[in-house]
Parts: structure tokens; C-alpha cells; sequence
């Protein structure tokens, strides 16, 4: 298990150099937070919108051209690709798309629940789902829930825990960056049993983690720090932008 | 009088039965009301301008040093990132109905409402081409509230404001 996540860990840092290393490739993708809409994977730009997944193809960069829609459900809200699959999360639930035609989305699986606003990230062996509720979804489910996804046909719920109002989030390493009532960060080594690690205590609704760099949006500020891979207490902010 | 009055009551019981038939402009329902500009407006309105405060920050994106900070539904501040401790603004890229980006090699994909665009900035970032524009390819934006508009012909819906 441990050399699996070691693996899939280096496959992800391995896709994390070669995006931003523009100079060797000449390919350069940038990075969404995890409530976007947008993802592009190699020629193609995936989309979501209230009901739908749409497929472009940006083979011509300067011209996409529309090639396909995929009905999903109804109140989609987040996209969120991992190598060749793609995770939607939903008021209703997540969805799970392969891609073995990138043209044309395959639904492997889904999981329903109470209705609540939910962004997914996933390392490909979990995926991990924050369900927040608010004034216009769901009521009371204030929730971070982790599925074993190994098997994308058969998502498995491991482990499921109580927030205060759960929105955004990232993975960096062996630890879940949560945007809760401040930052929260979890050791997910074992994501069965995550334990909290520490905290920012800073307001926000969603992160960007790109190698060691941490950026936190939130209604009245941006800030961003520098993370520490030896040692997760050690945080260094960098900047404050307030508005 | 009386007609009125009973036209105005069967309206008014419709509207219940149809919570989702049309006002003026929306549902009576929904606590906002919707905003429109005229289709060719609506297009020509892609452009970059000075960077602006942040009044009502949306989703972020990076790109190589650059940071973009959604001004929901109105577009997209951006930031000059090289030095995180010191972001500078230094553009704002005006989509109305935007909320969304992705970029790949410098072209840059942005729901503007309905649309799917295509920009290319130029490379002293002082202007902007739009290289491609598929319309009407997204559903039009629920209210906030979950109400549908009842768009007029040639309008394009970019935001919902409260009433």
C-alpha cells in the first residue's frame, strides 16, 4: 500500500514538473483551485456547466472547436482531473469519467448523497469530497468524506468526518489542505485514519498548492505561503493581499 | 377595476403554479434580478484594462508567474506573481458573465455566460484578440436563488444582482 502511494505520488509530482516545465516541452497548462469548472488534459478542454460535461478540442489552440456533451446530473459544480479520469462533484453526489476516448467521456460510477455543494480532489487511490451546505444546498451536511477509488467502478466510503463549513481543497504530499472555518490541514498518510495537523488560522474558500507554494483565496484576502516537505508546522507566509 | 383586480389575482396564483413561468425579467420568486447587455455589446466588451480592486473575488488560476483572480462575472484580475511575496496587479481582463479559465501555451479558454472564448494576449499584454467565440454552448446562469431568467431576444444574461 505504502510503495502504491509512493508511486502514485511520484507519478504526480512527475505530471506536476513536466506542466510547468515550459522550456523543455514548450507545453505549459496552468492550474485551477478545486471548485473549477475548466481542465484541460492534453488537446482537450473539459468543462462542466449546470448539467453537463463538454468536450473541446484546443488541438488548434487558438480555435477550439465543441465535439461533445455528456449529460450528467443537475447542479454540477466542480471538475477535477486525475491522469485519464475526471471527477465531478455535484450538489448530488460524484460522478467519476473515464477518458480511455478522450473524446468521449465514460461514466464508470457514482456516488449520491444529501444534497450539498461538494469539490473533489483525488492522488487516484482516494478522492477526497468536502460537502458543505448553505442557503441554497442541502441543509446541514457539513462534511469531509474520503472514498477508496481504486477501483473507479466502485468508490468505497473510508472515512467520513464532521466540519464547520468545508469548501475547497488540495492535497500536498501526505496532507489535505481544507478550507474549513479557517485552514485545515490533515495527514491523509493513512486516509482511513486522518489525524489534524495543523492549521492556518486564515478564512478562505479554496487552494492552490503547486510544488511547496500554498495560495488560499478567500472573500477578503489572497494570501500565500511556503510550505515546508519535512515538516508541516513549519509555514512560512509570504504575502497578504487584502480587498 | 374588478377586471384588473382579477387579472391581477390569476397572475398572481399562476405565478405559484408555475414558480418557474415568467415576470418581467424573472421569476417574482427569486431575490435577484437579472442583468443583460445587447449580444453585439455583450462581444465587443472583451478587452484589458488597468487592474481594478478585487470587490467580489471569484475562483483563482496560475499560469507560468501569473496569477488570475476572478471578479465574479465580470472577469479577470491579473497578478504578476514571479515574487509570491509581493504579487503586483497589473491587468484586468474585462468578460462580462465570466467565472471561469483555463489556459494552455498562452491561449486562454473563458466561459463569458453563455460562450465559449478563446483569447490571445498580445505580447506587451496592452491588447487582447478574441480568436474564437462558440456561442450559446453553456446553459444560461441560475439565480443565485435557483431561478431561471426569461431572456429577451439579442439580450445575453451576465449576472444576477439582488432585487
Amino acid at each position: 500500500m505504502k510503495y502504491l502511494s509512493i508511486i502514485i505520488i511520484s507519478i504526480f509530482f512527475i505530471g506536476c514538473s513536466s506542466d510547468s516545465d515550459s522550456s523543455a516541452s514548450e507545453q505549459s497548462t496552468g492550474k485551477g483551485g478545486s471548485l473549477a469548472r475548466f481542465t484541460i488534459l492534453d488537446d482537450y478542454l473539459y468543462t462542466v456547466d449546470e448539467n453537463s460535461l463538454n468536450v473541446f478540442s484546443i488541438s488548434d489552440k487558438n480555435n477550439p472547436v465543441f465535439l461533445n456533451e455528456v449529460f450528467i446530473g443537475f447542479r454540477i459544480e466542480t471538475l477535477f482531473a486525475y491522469n485519464n479520469i475526471l471527477f465531478v462533484g455535484s450538489q448530488s453526489g460524484m460522478f467519476i469519467y473515464s477518458l480511455e476516448n478522450p473524446e468521449a467521456p465514460k461514466k464508470e460510477s457514482s456516488v449520491e448523497h444529501f444534497t450539498s455543494c461538494d469539490p473533489v480532489v483525488t492522488d487516484g487511490e482516494f478522492a477526497y469530497v468536502s460537502l458543505h451546505s448553505n442557503s441554497n444546498c442541502g441543509n446541514n451536511v457539513n462534511l469531509l468524506e474520503v472514498y477508496n477509488v481504486t477501483d473507479i467502478q466502485n468508490p468505497v466510503l473510508v472515512e467520513q468526518r464532521n466540519m464547520a463549513s468545508p469548501k475547497g481543497l488540495g492535497l500536498y504530499n501526505d496532507y489535505l489542505i481544507l478550507c474549513d472555518d479557517e485552514v485545515k490541514i490533515f495527514d491523509v498518510s493513512d486516509p482511513e485514519k486522518m489525524t489534524f495537523a495543523k492549521s492556518i488560522d486564515i478564512a478562505g474558500f479554496d487552494v492552490i498548492i503547486q510544488n511547496d507554494h500554498l495560495i488560499v483565496v478567500g472573500k477578503n484576502s489572497l494570501n500565500q505561503y511556503t510550505l515546508d516537505p519535512t515538516n508541516i508546522e513549519n509555514i512560512t507566509h509570504l504575502s497578504t493581499l487584502d480587498y | 377595476m374588478k377586471k384588473i383586480v382579477i387579472l391581477l389575482v390569476a397572475l398572481s396564483l399562476q405565478s405559484c403554479i408555475f414558480p418557474f413561468d415568467r415576470g418581467d425579467d424573472v421569476d417574482p420568486g427569486s431575490y435577484y434580478k437579472a442583468v443583460y447587455m445587447d449580444r453585439d455589446a455583450f462581444e465587443a466588451s472583451v478587452s484589458i484594462e488597468k487592474p481594478g480592486s478585487i470587490d467580489n473575488a471569484g475562483k483563482i488560476y496560475v499560469y507560468k508567474n501569473y496569477l488570475f483572480i476572478n471578479e465574479k462575472n465580470k472577469g479577470f484580475h491579473v497578478y504578476d506573481n514571479s515574487d509570491p511575496a509581493n504579487p503586483k496587479a497589473i491587468k484586468f481582463i474585462k468578460t462580462p458573465g465570466a467565472t471561469d479559465l483555463a489556459i494552455k501555451n498562452d491561449a486562454i479558454y473563458i466561459n463569458q455566460a453563455r460562450d465559449l472564448i478563446a483569447i490571445k494576449l498580445s505580447q506587451d499584454l496592452q491588447s487582447l484578440t478574441v480568436t474564437k467565440r462558440v456561442q450559446n454552448i453553456f446553459p444560461e446562469m441560475l439565480s443565485p436563488d435557483g431561478f431561471n431568467a426569461y431572456t429577451p431576444q439579442g439580450k445575453v444574461l451576465i449576472n444576477w444582482v439582488p432585487k
